[in-house]
Order: structure tokens, then sequence, then C-alpha cells
């Protein structure tokens, strides 16, 4: 019986992790299919955004190593570099955006 | 009475001429307008011929003037397709060089080849990005070794949760993940026990994470979970456990662990890490082996305002006593209970915050302190160590960094040594 036990313990593992993440991506509140719309780079960014990316870029891409010059890299650089730097920072998806329309609009 | 035949002819005389030059002028006049004729004739011809040769240049003009449209719309058309081009690439990375000199027995002063490490970020709008980092560097031996630092899935699922999937590297502590590659690494090594062999440091995972952060008020939370194949025992017992993910998980026992880390203070961040899995003994020459349990604990904390950058970490790990064979050709016996424990602690400033020389602005010196202690099976201290290494750096770029240090190797088991490192190493 002590072994069953064991072994359901076992197997429960997995299944918590996955029923964390079905919960995780419920209960966020931004659907995919929202942000992919509010994300879109479409849409040229105000100066109050550039602005806020200019102060989120000072408090956030020096944590770890020295500032980049926005004029290292294209725009579309910039999209997929920043896209790294909000996973692996990890950052907000509004602060990488911020960043994002800064570093454009400096580049 | 002499003078009427006189004015007689020269009345006479006047008259004749009238009548000439009155019968002449019709003659004249007709010839002088045959001329004006000719000429105004010659000069329309000359304007037309003008003209036409204008109008050629302008149907010229016209036709270049069309091509010029025709590109300038193509142009167009291509960036305009460029801008909404849903996937989206770069290609980072960084490469290093150096050379080291130490007085180790049996250890000679060496170059070593330049290494590189290729990151292919490949992004499809803001909802899925993959990312996979090759390293690539010449052993000793002259051989190449290739190898996959890590390669994953992201699906960017809200603003504060991305769904990883993959090889990644482990959330545990700070050093790994954020500040290993060498153009952000301060000196040219790691510090004692942060590494892949003989330290107790998870290098990364193969599995499943949650990751992402989120605001609360002004200061910033952010956290990962993760549930992998988890670590292995080194083939020899002195290399301790190997934490750099496997594609398989050899005992059906996965590992869980994650992060929580907290900026109360743009420059100010800490985390706090663990990790919980089980350990399958090897098997050796032959014979039954068990599983035990083998958890890691991290704190990490830095400091970053201005020129200063001062931070550290502590890592914990510990395995409950397990039968194993020591190395690969030994029957398994069992091994006690062992534990692992590493940190460092390192301060670094740049002096641009104290001159404004250009030269001297780029140069920052770094100290850093990191000890490597173990207890429990024999073989497992093997590498105690406590280090001190002191070192200076020239940044000629944000991301190109030249680093000469000095390091002062004090081990526990075997002589100490003496070490200079110079590294170059760029990042891109």
């Amino acid at each position: 019986m002590k072994q069953i036990m064991k072994q359901m313990k076992q197997t429960r593992a997995p299944l918590v992790f996955a029923l964390a993440v079905a919960i995780a991506a419920t209960i966020s509140p931004i659907p995919v299919a929202a942000q992919s719309a509010t994300a879109s780079n479409d849409t040229a960014p105000s100066p109050i955004q550039i602005a806020q990316g200019a102060k989120a870029w000072s408090e956030n891409c020096g944590r770890c190593h020295n500032y980049r010059d926005p004029k290292e890299f294209s725009d579309k650089n910039w999209d997929v570099i920043v896209n790294h730097m909000r996973t692996i920072a990890p950052l907000p998806g509004g602060v990488a955006r911020q960043i994002k329309a800064f570093l454009k609009a400096s580049n | 009475m002499t003078e009427k035949p006189a004015r007689a002819a020269v009345a006479l005389g006047i008259a004749a001429l009238s009548m000439a030059v009155v019968a002449g002028l019709p003659a004249r006049a007709a010839a002088q307008s045959d001329e004006a004729l000719r000429h105004r004739i010659e000069a329309m011809e000359q304007r037309l011929d003008q003209m036409n040769d204008m109008a050629k240049q302008l149907e010229t003009l016209k036709q270049e003037l069309a091509k010029t449209r025709q590109q300038e719309t193509a142009a167009a058309r291509q960036a305009s397709t460029d801008d909404s081009r849903s996937i989206n690439w770069h290609l980072a990375g960084f490469g290093t060089a150096d050379y080291t000199a130490t007085n180790a027995s049996g250890e000679n002063d060496s170059f070593g080849a330049g290494g590189i490490s290729p990151i292919f970020l490949v992004g499809y709008k803001d909802l899925v990005f993959w990312e996979s980092e090759l390293e690539l560097s010449t052993l000793t031996d002259g051989s190449t070794k290739l190898e996959l630092e890590f390669s994953n899935i992201n699906l960017l699922a809200t603003d504060w949760l991305t769904l990883t999937a993959g090889k990644f590297l482990s959330p545990i502590g700070d050093f790994q993940q954020h500040l290993h590659p060498t153009w952000i690494n301060k000196l040219p090594d790691r510090p004692a026990g942060f590494v892949e062999d003989g330290g107790n440091e998870p290098l990364s995972e193969v599995g499943a994470m949650l990751r992402g952060a989120f605001p609360v008020g002004s200061t910033t939370f952010d956290y990962a979970v993760f549930a992998g194949n988890g670590p292995r025992l080194n083939d020899t017992a002195d290399a301790g456990v190997k934490m750099e993910g496997f594609g398989g998980d050899d005992n059906n026992n996965k590992a869980f662990g994650g992060r929580i880390g907290w900026r109360p203070l743009p420059y100010l961040s800490v985390g706090v890490s663990g990790m919980r899995s089980k350990i399958k003994g090897n098997v050796g020459s032959g014979g039954t082996v068990g599983q035990s349990v083998y958890d890691v604990e991290d704190i990490d904390a830095a400091f970053t305002k201005g020129n200063w950058d001062i931070r550290g970490e502590y890592i914990r790990s510990h395995l409950d006593n397990l039968l194993t064979a020591i190395d690969l050709v030994s029957a398994p016996v069992q091994i006690p209970d062992s534990s692992w424990h590493s940190w460092y602690a390192q301060v670094a400033y740049r002096l641009a915050g104290i001159t404004d020389n250009k030269v001297l602005g780029n140069f920052e010196p770094v100290v850093r302190y990191s000890q490597f202690d173990a207890s429990g099976l024999a073989d497992f201290t093997g590498n105690e160590e406590k280090r001190l290494s002191v070192g200076l750096d020239y940044w000629f770029a944000p991301s190109l960094v030249a680093k000469i240090a000095y390091e002062n190797k004090d081990f526990a088991n075997k002589a100490n040594e003496d070490v200079l490192r110079v590294q170059m190493a760029f990042g891109f």
C-alpha cells in the first residue's frame, strides 16, 4: 500500500505542474489574443510611452550588464532582443514594450 | 532771267529722281520682305528642331521618372513588407579569447582558443519566442567541443506569464542565469564552486517552466517555477552532482524548483530559489543501487547603483545517504549524507564616477572572494577552496572588454595556486 501511495505521489507531481500551468493560463489578466493586439508593432508609440521606456531602460538594463547603445541594433533586432530579455531578466510585458519604444525612437 | 532755266532743270531733276525712287520702291520692298520671311522661316525651323529635341528629352525624362517611381513603389512595398514581417530573428552571442599563467603543478601557461557562443533568437510577433545557444570551444588536445547551452521555446502568454519548454538555463540563483557570459562576468573566471564539475551550481535543466515578472506598487516581483529531468551523479565521485540539463530522466523522478525575486528599488534585487529532486546511484561494476533526495537552496542579492556593482550569492546543496558506486569500475557502497556550500561576494566600481577622463573612466577594478566547501563523502571534498580574485577591466565599448586578474586559490586538500588571467570578451 505504501508503495502504491509512493507511486501515486510520483505520478501526481507532473499532473500538479500541468494543472498549475492551466490555472495560470486561465486566470491570466490579458489573454494571448488580446495581448497580441496590444503588443502590435504597427502602432506608433506615444511620447509618453517613449519617456516611460527611457526610465524603464535606465532602471532595468544595467542591472546585469552595461547599457547598450540604442544605435547598435535596428528596430527589428530590438524587437527580438528585448523579448529575449523579457523572458530571461525577466521583465513585465508592459515594461518590455516601453523599453522597445524608447530604443526604437533612439536608434 | 538765267535763273529760271536753272530752276527748271533742278525741278526736272528732282521730278525725275522722285519718279525713279517711287518706281523702284515696290521692288526693293518685295526683296526685303522675302529675306525677312526666309529668316523667320529658318528661325522657326530651328525652333521647331529645338522643340523636337526638347520633346524627345521630355519623353526620355518621363520614362526615367516612371522607372524611378516604379522602383520607389517596389522599395516602399518591400519596406512595408519588412515592417509587417511576422517572424524576426537576430544572431546574438559572445566570443572570448584568453591567456592563463599559473604555478599549479603539472600545468603550463597557455593561450585559450577563442571560444564563441552564438545565440539564435527567433520571434513570432510578440507571442512566441525561440532561443538557442551553442557553445564552441577548442580543447587542449586540439579537438572542437560543441555543446547546446540552452534551446527553448517561449509562449509570451500574458504580460506577467511566459511558458517555457525545452532546455533552459537554470533559474536557481543569479550568476548562471544572468552573469556567466564572459562579456558580462567582470572577472575572467567563475567563482569557486559555481562550476559544471565539482561544484554545486545548477547550470541548466530540460523541462518546462513558468516565469514572469509583475509590479507591486513601486516594486517588481519576478518568479520562475519549473519541472525537469533533474540532476545526476557524475561518473566519478569527486565531480559530485552534475546539474547540466539531461535529455532524458534516468529515474522517473522529476526535479521541481523555482525562484522568487524582488526588486524593492530599481538598483536593488534579492532572490531566493531552490530545487528538490531524487538522484539515482551509479551502477559501476554492477549491483543494486538506490535513490536519494537531493536539494539545492540559493540566496542572491545585487546592488547596482551608478558606477557601483556589488553582488553575492550563496548555494547550499544536500544529498541524503545513497547506495552508489564511487566510480565506473567499483561496486555500489553506501555513501553518507553529503553537503556542498559555495558562495561569493563581489565589488566592482567603474572609474567614470570619479574622473572625466574618458580613458581612465573606462577602467573598472573588481574584487571577488569565493569559497567552496563540502562534507560527507571524502571524495566530494577534493575541490574545497577559498579564492581571492583581484581584477582590472577596460571597457572599449559597452560589450567589449579586456580583463586582467590575479587569483589566489587556497585549496583544502592540495597545494595552493596563483593564477594570472588575461581575457578579451565581446558580446554581440
